[in-house]
């Protein structure tokens, strides 16, 4: 977001045109690029919550192991 | 070193599919019955109808669109094929004045109307820029208000034989041919070779690699991607009809959420949201790893609550994957 004279939002003060500060969402973009790094991490924890829905739900189910 | 990390690569980019045949295996043996004849009869009938469906997605995500409106268009193809299917002497027959029509008829009426639909489809999308996502979507909602028109809402029964022996079916008798499987066999070689033999497939992969370098090297966008809905609006009639047999009857909520099921199929198979990149072996593949998954947690007596959860995890997993690949590719 830039101000009209073209000066870059540093995003701490609110912009002067849409008066919002910087949310929490470019925060952790900045903390968390989109990397492949990132992404395998996103896609283990992922597959943990996979496997444990999985789990509560054969449980829930009454479905034995 | 290299090695080893391309196999590590190999793994993670299909880490879906072997995630699910290796629960598919752990069901099997904790459940020796989920290896039967039956079974897999099953697995196959519901892949067949799944496969063509997702093969008429593909067409739209290798383009970069989506089609919202494939559930839909199946349910009402499927209330369609039933109402002009029924037996003369069922006593609940919507139109007792007809007669028997020609199953070749009912399902050209049927292919027809669906076309249509893509048609329009194409049309808004192609013509006015209308974003894929809300253009399919407006028609997913148009396509419902017509079903619940057509059928009153009513669920429509007592299907003819001759009709419902397409799903119970099998070539030579043997379980393990049925007629479903043929004829999802049949289209997608028909698809294979239009995607891959074809100017029309080479065409589509331009666009979703670059449409703006596709338009400029002469390629007719409009006309590409207009064909491209019309053949999915086709491959949603003829999955409907199949669906008619296979349910044995139909009803308005009739391929709810097969949308998203195909996509998920296309996605785990291989088909990139980012366009550009998908083919019918994989798509086959995605999908029928996507109902040995359903069927597993079936026998596994999974809360029919929770199997919805996971499949939608199931779905975010596939698309994280593929960002993933492009990410890498960057």
């Amino acid at each position: 977001m830039e101000q009209q004279n073209g000066n870059q939002w540093d995003g701490k003060r609110p912009d002067p045109l849409t008066q919002t500060k910087e949310g929490w969402y470019e925060k952790l973009l900045k903390r968390v690029p989109l990397t492949v790094k990132s992404l395998n991490i996103i896609i283990i924890v992922l597959f943990v919550l996979l496997i444990a829905v999985l789990v509560i739900g054969t449980l829930k189910g009454k479905g034995t192991f | 070193m290299k090695e080893k990390k391309s196999v590590g690569n190999f793994l993670l980019n299909n880490a879906m599919i072997i995630f699910m045949i290796g629960a598919a295996i752990v069901v099997g043996i904790l459940r020796p019955t989920f290896f039967s004849m039956y079974n897999f009869k099953n697995l196959i009938s519901n892949t067949a109808v799944r496969f063509i469906i997702a093969v008429g997605v593909s067409g739209c995500l290798i383009t970069k669109g989506t089609d919202l409106s494939a559930g839909r268009t199946v349910g009402l193809a499927a209330c369609i094929a039933a109402t002009f299917m029924q037996a003369s002497d069922y006593s609940a027959k919507v139109y007792p004045n007809i007669g028997e029509l020609p199953m070749l008829v009912v399902l050209l009426g049927v292919v027809l109307v669906s076309v249509l639909i893509g048609l329009l489809n194409g049309l808004v999308i192609s013509l006015l820029n209308v974003p894929p996502f809300i253009a399919t979507l407006g028609m997913q909602t148009v396509v419902y208000g017509a079903c619940l028109v057509f059928t009153g809402a009513q669920p429509i029964g007592g299907l003819r034989k001759d009709y419902t022996n397409i799903s119970n079916g099998s070539i030579f008798d043997i379980q393990l041919l049925p007629y479903l499987g043929l004829i999802a066999l049949v289209v997608g070689v028909i698809m294979w070779f239009v995607y891959n033999k074809t100017p029309h497939g080479k065409y589509m992969y331009a666009i979703g690699g670059n449409e703006n370098s596709a338009e400029v090297s002469g390629i007719n966008t409009v006309k590409t991607k207009l064909v491209i809905y019309m053949t999915a609006g086709l491959m949603y009639g003829v999955a409907g009809f199949l669906l008619g047999a296979k349910s044995g009857g139909a009803s308005v909520n009739m391929g709810m959420g097969y949308e998203l099921e195909a996509i998920a199929g296309c996605t785990i198979g291989g088909v990139s949201t980012n366009g550009g990149v998908g083919r019918i072996g994989g798509i086959l593949l995605g999908v029928l790893v996507f109902e040995l998954l359903k069927i597993a947690m079936q026998f596994m007596g999974v809360e029919t609550s929770y199997t919805y959860i996971v499949q939608g995890i199931v779905i975010i997993i596939a698309v994280a994957l593929d960002i993933r690949k492009y990410v890498a590719k960057r």
